[in-house]
């Protein structure tokens, strides 16, 4: 039998079919009539079916006594896990509990998350890792354009006759989006490329600047400064006042001298963009994860509007987005300053509204963040209840949730996180379940049950309902694809969709109300002091970043055994200079020494980083890498930042 | 040559013999699914098949070696270890099968032989019938006159169909499939079915376009002659994804692995595996002889067209099925007709 469905992988959001013989996926293979996916799949979407049958998928509920996992029933692991939250509600309040979603849940269950947040726990304080990924994008486009999600299409790649990639490598991070952007290359559109590090696909793309880490803003700021100076903005971007005076401060030699990069590579990439009839703007976390990346991203928006590449074809920003579903973290609410439908919380109709349907009042300001919950568990936060998420590996947590009086997980695996949890609820994989999910450029797409649950495993949607009702709700046991109808409700864009529109291969696009271009401007910030500055203690600017295969915390990865062998361990890169310096060669053991931590591993000589900065893979399951940058985070978005000060020492 | 019988079957009567056959063995045909793509599937009912189909892009080796294979569970709980093999493989007719995909079996039955003879594959394919048709539709991405891969055989199959109409031609390719024509009711084919065959395999050859033309590249690539650069670009093009491996019906690498239930017991099996990949070469020591993804292209183009292997094998890696055309993520790059034309056009070393 063949099962038509979504990779469970990256934003891309694949066309996969899984071929099912006697309740078992045996295999993967990538769906032809699929307009991502078009016929083919990345080494992750080809091996999405090993991690399914893994025998270390969880199939009963577990209750920890005396530090040991018993196995338990559903009915016992409901009521312990239910208690146990009751108990720190009652002592603490509801403000002590928190609650951390999954960006690979279904849009039915993280809009079902934020509501059981919301209206059953009553906190403020739900998240999921989109904060570290996306939060600058959507704390950056939302109040500009009303949506915190793209404005392109892959597509749109095709017929754009320029695409401006800042801090991003999409043929290891989003690969069919890489694919759309290389043969736009090999067909002679102008691919500009902003990035630090050199990319396979560099020698393709018409030219690439590569500034040092946390100098982007300066660049973007640049361009902008540039473009204006050569009048090549578009008649209808008109310039809001005292612009021209603001950013004369940003001259093309100020950045060139920061970045390391001649003042005329600015402007020549500059020129490449704005004279193009058409761009699209790609963006990732590169820009996001390094210092003002919010400040960034409004400078990003800054130069659509201005170059009028906004709402055409061939034209709009695309932010990669990690995760199968992590716009539906976005667009579902599943965040605490966020209600469903891209309204922030303190938009005070859409509070009220969320109020009245959810039958629960609503905070007027937003609770922790997922760094504050990790920061602050154990004093202001008693509880937590993750669904799907590995804090220790994403965010070095474990010594945080030791400190919880309570700590519910919900996953497939016991991974680091559940093995520090006092109840652990085993949920069912994507090949196990009904629901849609939202790709990075808003498709919503269907993802279909090929077997029956594996052991007792549940799909997310039952396992909230069920821990709901034991608090005392009333929700209907419904399946997950019926909640699809309520979840419309919340979400106007959704509302225009239905089951039988996202079933095709391909799915259906959430619409966006277009505005004809006359959109405001972002302010321009001025660049802010990283805070962790290189010094003669530590030389290097160091940078971190996912891997080809470990993205977000590695859990389906490191239980695939052909993804988990493809990058056993994660290598650090060091350019040529730096290792003739220190006598280091490809191979040897390393020792990084940060203001935080120290991270022993093997060295990968190559001219892929600038002299001066280093680049490691994170994806060791236990958060060594990540103690490396401490506690640095953007202010306003609250997103931990992946660049510091580093030294570098033979082990 | 042996002289191949030739038969006349009408299309209703074989597809009611084929139900009949699925009560008992599996009959496994061309399907169409609910997204409208064809697959081999196994079928109950003659409704279920369809003619109307290019070729699948998973491809049928996967009925002889599966992607996912158990061999044996194990305890090594007691005094000695206890093993249970797999169930073993049962009876199947795979009805349907392009010439190319059945060239892709005569490839796979050459690397299952040899010194190390492969039981379980053979166990498979000794109980597997291919009844084969005859291509009269190639996808826009075909090229099998390319590579003697088609459009129809002269031997390679049990039975061998050529689409007439209300009929069937029926060539008897072994015991296998006579047995099949046996229990039809058939006439002789003639001299006039005969020449009807020729002129449709005559315009299924003329709607090829012959891309792939192999032999400037097998000799450029077994005196290595092709041009560093190209290898390395190619290098840089690939996403190793391994999708060109995966669905080539030459390609039969595989990986041995186990699923330990407990610590004592588990379940050994093999699953398909791509060369494509930096996994598949790396060696305990940490040492890869193809860490970099030039030396995996390059390696996987000599395995497909080097002289030394077309010698060994007794022809070459490559039945022009096209597939790799299609889920090559580097579209149009790196799939063999396009590499095949770079080394001819781009590629070549001058001689000095």
């Amino acid at each position: 039998m063949n099962v038509p469905t979504v990779c469970p992988f990256c934003g891309c959001g694949c066309g996969l079919i899984l071929e099912v013989e006697q309740n078992r996926v045996c295999a993967a293979f990538p769906q032809r009539s699929h307009p991502v996916s078009r016929g083919t799949l990345c080494i992750k979407g080809w091996n999405s079916h090993e991690f399914i049958h893994h025998p270390q998928r969880l199939t009963h509920p577990l209750i920890k006594k005396n530090g040991v996992f018993k196995q338990a029933s559903w009915s016992q692991a409901i009521a312990f896990a239910a208690q146990g939250l009751q108990r720190v509600q009652e002592r603490y309040g509801a403000h002590a509990l928190g609650v951390v979603g999954s960006v690979k849940s279904t849009n039915e269950e993280q809009y079902l998350l934020a509501r059981f947040s919301r209206s059953v726990l009553q906190t403020a304080n739900l998240d999921t890792a989109m904060r570290l990924h996306a939060s600058p994008t959507v704390r950056g486009l939302l109040p500009h354009w009303g949506y915190g999600a793209a404005g392109a299409a892959m597509t749109d790649l095709e017929s754009a006759k320029a695409i401006l990639i800042v801090g991003a490598n999409p043929k290891a991070q989003s690969a069919n989006l890489g694919s759309f952007i290389l043969q736009a290359a090999k067909r002679g559109s102008r691919v500009l490329l902003i990035d630090s590090r050199e990319q396979d696909h560099s020698r393709f793309y018409g030219q690439q600047i590569r500034p040092r880490p946390n100098t982007y803003l300066l660049i973007l700021q640049a361009m902008l400064q540039t473009i204006i100076s050569n009048g090549w903005q578009r008649p209808a971007a008109a310039l809001s006042s005292g612009w021209k005076e603001k950013l004369a401060a940003y001259s093309a030699e100020r950045a060139a001298a920061a970045a390391g990069v001649t003042a005329q590579e600015i402007r020549s990439l500059t020129e490449s963009f704005a004279t193009a009839e058409t761009a699209v703007i790609v963006y990732g976390d590169g820009i996001t994860q390094h210092a003002d990346g919010l400040a960034c991203v409004h400078a990003l928006w800054n130069l659509a509007v201005i170059t009028g590449n906004l709402d055409k074809a061939g034209c709009g920003l695309l932010p990669l987005m990690n995760s199968n579903n992590m716009q539906g973290s976005i667009d579902m609410g599943m965040a605490t300053e966020l209600l469903p439908g891209h309204a922030f919380l303190t938009d005070r109709s859409a509070a009220d509204h969320f109020s009245r349907i959810w039958n629960c009042s609503l905070p007027e300001e937003p609770g922790k963040t997922l760094p504050e919950m990790v920061r602050q568990a154990g004093t202001s936060l008693r509880a937590l209840y993750v669904v799907g998420e590995n804090l220790a590996a994403s965010m070095a947590a474990a010594p945080a949730l030791a400190r919880l009086d309570f700590l519910v997980v919900q996953d497939l695996f016991l991974t680091e996180t559940a093995q520090a949890a006092h109840v652990v609820l085993p949920a069912c994989s994507f090949a196990e379940k009904e629901g849609t999910v939202t790709n990075l450029e808003r498709r919503v797409q269907r993802i279909r049950k090929a077997i029956a649950p594996l052991g007792e495993s549940k799909p997310d949607a039952e396992i909230i309902t069920l821990l709901a009702n034991k608090l005392g709700s009333a929700w209907p046991d419904r399946d997950a694809l019926s909640w699809f109808g309520e979840m419309q409700n919340a979400h106007p864009a959704y509302g225009q969709l239905d089951v039988e529109s996202v079933s095709h291969p391909g799915g259906a696009v959430w619409p966006v109300v277009r505005n004809g271009s006359r959109y405001a401007y972002a302010p321009i910030e001025a660049p802010t002091a990283p805070g962790d500055e290189p010094d003669a203690e530590f030389p290097f600017l160091l940078t971190m970043g996912p891997g080809r295969l470990h993205r977000m915390t590695g859990t389906l990865i490191q239980h695939s055994f052909t993804l988990e062998r493809e990058e056993p361990f994660g290598l650090l890169e060091v350019n040529p200079e730096d290792a003739k310096a220190l006598k280091c060669r490809s191979g040897s053991a390393v020792r990084i020494k940060t203001r935080q931590g120290e991270w022993v591993g093997q060295a990968a000589v190559t001219r892929a980083v600038l002299a001066g900065t280093l680049h490691l893979s994170v994806f060791d399951r236990e958060g060594k890498a990540l103690a490396l940058l401490g506690t640095l985070m953007d202010p306003r978005t609250k997103i931990p930042l992946k660049v510091c000060a580093a030294r570098l020492e033979m082990a | 040559m042996p002289i191949i019988e030739k038969w006349l079957i009408s299309k209703t009567h074989l597809f009611e013999r084929l139900e009949s056959l699925s009560r008992e063995q599996t009959v496994i045909a061309p399907v169409r699914q609910s997204d409208g793509e064809v697959s081999f599937q196994p079928i109950r009912s003659a409704d279920e098949i369809t003619l109307e189909y290019v070729n699948e892009l998973h491809p049928p080796k996967r009925f002889l070696q599966p992607v996912f294979e158990p061999l044996f569970t194990f305890n090594l709980g007691g005094a000695r270890p206890q093993l249970t093999a797999a169930p073993p493989p049962s009876p199947q007719i795979l009805f349907g099968v392009r010439s190319c995909d059945v060239q892709g079996f005569r490839h796979m039955d050459g690397f299952f032989s040899g010194a190390f003879k492969d039981d379980l594959y053979w166990q498979r394919r000794n109980q597997t019938t291919v009844i084969s048709m005859a291509c009269l539709q190639p996808a826009d991405t075909c090229f099998c006159i390319c590579c003697n891969g088609g459009p129809y055989l002269s031997d390679g199959f049990d039975l061998q169909l050529t689409d007439l109409g209300e009929l069937f031609l029926a060539e008897v390719g072994s015991s296998k499939g006579a047995a099949i024509v046996q229990t039809c009711d058939r006439q002789s084919a003639g001299d006039k079915e005969e020449r009807h065959r020729q002129a449709l395999m005559q315009a299924c050859d003329e709607k090829m376009i012959p891309t792939a033309y192999l032999a400037k590249a097998v000799i450029a690539i077994t005196n290595q002659r092709v041009d560093e650069k190209l290898w390395e670009e190619m290098g840089l093009e690939c996403f190793s994804c391994g999708g060109c491996t995966h669905v080539c019906p030459c390609c039969t690498c595989f990986e041995v692995l186990d699923h330990r239930e407990t610590e004592k017991t588990g379940l050994r099996f093999r699953c398909w595996d791509s060369c494509q990949y930096a996994g598949f070469t790396r060696e305990a020591s940490g040492h890869n002889p193809r860490a970099q993804s030039k030396e995996r292209v390059k390696r996987r183009f000599y395995h497909k067209l080097s002289f030394a292997y077309i010698q060994a094998d007794g022809h070459p890696g490559c039945v022009g099925c096209g597939r790799c055309i299609t889920v090559c993520q580097a579209f149009g790059l790196l799939d063999m007709a396009a590499v095949v034309k770079r080394i001819r056009r781009e590629g070549q070393m001058v001689a000095e």
